[in-house]
């Protein structure tokens, strides 16, 4: 697994202190057969906002039923806050789920949603009101504690639900899809309350999403899930920047990928011959590459600079035909047919309005990207 | 939204139901006729109704048969919600197949068969452990427990796979031990699909003469069974009183089962 340590390591989540929150080894899991989630290690330390990103059916869903004790892994071990927690069952674990459905109670009202965990643990009558009060405070749902789930809309039972897993004050509270039901807008206002919550909270999030962006501007860290294993872990920006694969940088965010031969690697500068004959690319790496070996070079759409290169050496060039352009407000995608037949994404920032007069479609387009603005992928 | 019929279809429909239901609705005006001839009718009365409730044979008979109910829908309630979990909550357990279909076999089974196999295995249960000694209420309530299953099981079953798994799952989640989880949400979820199996057995064995007249013994005569033979000996206003009042107390429990179990469940999210 790639930890990926390059670059300095200013997060949040690397500032936190003490015994991991989460501590999963090697977990295996299958279904019939069919791996489910295969030797997943990783470690979520307290306070993180955790993502587990992937495409459906990576199996982030059935992690996160392992760690709920939903499921009963094959191989491995969960730790919870220092204690091996493999062998209890979900209803002695200090974890709490917030379930994609929200699978509200629905013969009981809000309140009695939020005071059935805390029930469980005969705190007293009082006490208990207090909580759901405090609770339903703190998703601002104070004055619907009476009403039954079928009475809400879909935020408010989604709010209802994370109150209810919030009311245990789990060690880690885990998070199932929770905004995939809702419209754009409110996902978005969501995701800023989640993040306070989680702030106000000091709990441990664990967010399963298919929705890069979502992980992307939520999460302290990302562990990237493909095809039942965890491809990568990383903070956002290493995950963005610094992808340990084609996979992971194909799935999170947009990138031109050209395949090609290592021809030289000096002082963290290789030079890699392209496949399809269209030349020689520079691209600083921090690993040596051995001359001979099959790479990869990936660069993010926004790091093309349209235009002729300044004469600086050692300048990636390159040109195309527009074949697309998708205009999007903020910015405009062209989509570029490159002499060797290879397909190029760029975006431009519009920053300034009509400041520049931008090419058209089936016109000629020159563009240009520094070496630093590449990654070399070995798989 | 409520469609016009146009005249041949509602014709149609008015044959239909006059050809299931005319035949109770004759038997129930002729209840209220004052004559002793079952045929012709003479004038509106009660005197039969009253007659009834003075017949000690006909009310010890009903009260046996509404105790033969009870009993046995409530037994059949139980076993047929353990099959039914069993069949929809145990994944595929080994024979499952084989459990299903013996557990619906009652459903198609004919009744003769049932009555026969039944008093085959109690007059050989009696001969090999000495007990059922004699047969009467407790061999019916067995008989009768023993189809009602089947269709508690197959009721139960329908509402049980319409449950969402994860609002049990939320619950163990929440720290509710599995029986918890049973009693406070499963339970409360399932509860109209059991009350609509239990009517429904309860009116099953009420109505039940076939399988009652082979297991019966001296001692226990239910309700089709004294209809049946007074019947034989010669028609009674009385029986049409007695009958009415059947299909009245059948007509609610299938009423308010079908209303139970067709009740826009507001839960559903």
């Amino acid at each position: 697994m790639d930890t990926c340590n390059r670059g300095p390591l200013t997060g949040p989540a690397e500032t936190m202190a003490g015994a991991p929150a989460l501590r999963l080894e090697r977990l295996s899991k299958s279904f019939a057969g069919v791996p489910a989630v295969s030797q997943a290690t990783l470690e979520v330390r307290r306070g993180e906002l955790f993502s587990l990103l992937g495409a459906s059916g990576c199996g982030k869903t059935t992690l996160l039923r392992l760690i709920a004790g939903l499921e009963t892994p094959d191989a491995g071990r969960v730790i919870i806050d220092g204690v091996d927690m493999t062998d209890r069952p979900p209803y002695e674990r200090p974890v709490n789920t917030v379930f994609q459905s929200y699978a509200l109670f629905p013969h009981m009202s809000v309140a009695g949603n939020i005071a059935f965990g805390l029930r469980q643990e005969r705190l007293g009558k009082a006490e208990i009101r207090d909580r759901v009060r405090a609770m339903l405070e703190l998703v601002q749902m104070a004055d619907v504690g009476e009403r039954r789930p079928h009475q809400l809309s879909g935020g408010q039972r989604q709010r209802v639900a994370l109150a209810r897993s919030l009311a245990k004050l789990p060690k880690v509270l885990l998070l199932d899809e929770p905004l995939a039901a809702l419209d754009r807008k409110l996902r978005e206002q969501t995701q800023i309350e989640l993040i306070n919550i989680q702030a106000k909270t000091g709990i441990t999030f664990i967010l399963v999403t298919h929705d890069q962006d979502e992980a992307m501007s939520m999460s302290t860290r990302i562990a990237v899930m493909a095809a039942a294993r965890i491809v990568q872990i990383g903070r956002p920006e290493e995950i963005y920047e610094a992808p340990a694969s084609r996979l992971v940088a194909d799935f999170v965010g947009r990138v031109n990928l050209v395949d090609g031969e290592v021809l030289a690697c000096e002082s963290g500068m290789a030079v890699i011959r392209a496949a399809d004959g269209s030349g020689e690319l520079r691209v600083r790496h921090g690993t040596v590459l051995m001359p001979g070996a099959q790479v990869w070079v990936a660069v993010r759409p926004e790091r093309l600079v349209i235009g002729d290169a300044p004469p600086t050496d050692g300048v990636n060039r390159g040109h195309g035909t527009v074949s697309e352009i998708a205009y999007f407000g903020d910015m405009t995608v062209y989509h570029l047919a490159s002499p060797a037949g290879r397909r190029v994404r760029l975006t431009v920032a519009n920053a300034a309005r009509g400041a520049v007069a931008l090419p058209r479609r089936g016109e000629t387009m020159a563009y240009y990207w520094a070496p630093d603005s590449g990654v070399v992928l070995t798989q | 939204m409520t469609r016009r019929l146009s005249f041949p279809l509602a014709a149609a429909l008015g044959l239909g139901y006059a050809f299931l239901y005319l035949p109770i609705l004759l038997l129930i005006v002729f209840s209220f006729n004052e004559s002793r001839l079952v045929t012709v009718w003479t004038g509106f009365s009660t005197r039969w109704y009253i007659e009834l409730a003075g017949n000690a044979r006909i009310l010890d008979a009903a009260g046996l048969s509404l105790v033969v109910a009870a009993l046995s829908a409530s037994i059949a309630l139980i076993l047929g919600t353990l099959a039914a979990y069993a069949l929809t909550r145990f994944g595929r357990f080994r024979f499952r197949l084989l459990f299903a279909g013996l557990l619906a076999a009652p459903l198609v089974m004919p009744e003769v068969i049932t009555g026969l196999s039944l008093l085959l295995l109690f007059v050989l249960l009696e001969q090999a452990i000495g007990w059922p000694a004699e047969r009467g209420v407790a061999t019916i309530v067995i008989a009768h427990a023993t189809f009602a299953t089947a269709y508690i099981a197959v009721v139960v079953q329908a509402r049980l796979a319409g449950l969402d798994r994860s609002i049990e799952e939320a619950a163990l989640d929440l720290g509710a031990r599995p029986w918890k989880v049973f009693v406070w949400i499963t339970l409360p979820r399932l509860a109209p699909g059991l009350a609509a199996g239990w009517l429904l057995a309860f009116t099953l064995s009420l109505d039940d003469l076939v399988v009652a007249s082979f297991v019966s013994g001296p001692g226990a005569t239910t309700l089709p069974m004294v209809i049946f033979s007074s019947v034989r000996l010669g028609l009674s206003p009385q029986i049409n009183a007695l009958a009415t009042i059947v299909i009245v107390v059948v007509f609610t429990a299938v009423v308010l089962a079908g209303a139970l179990l067709t009740r826009r469940d507001i839960s559903k999210i």
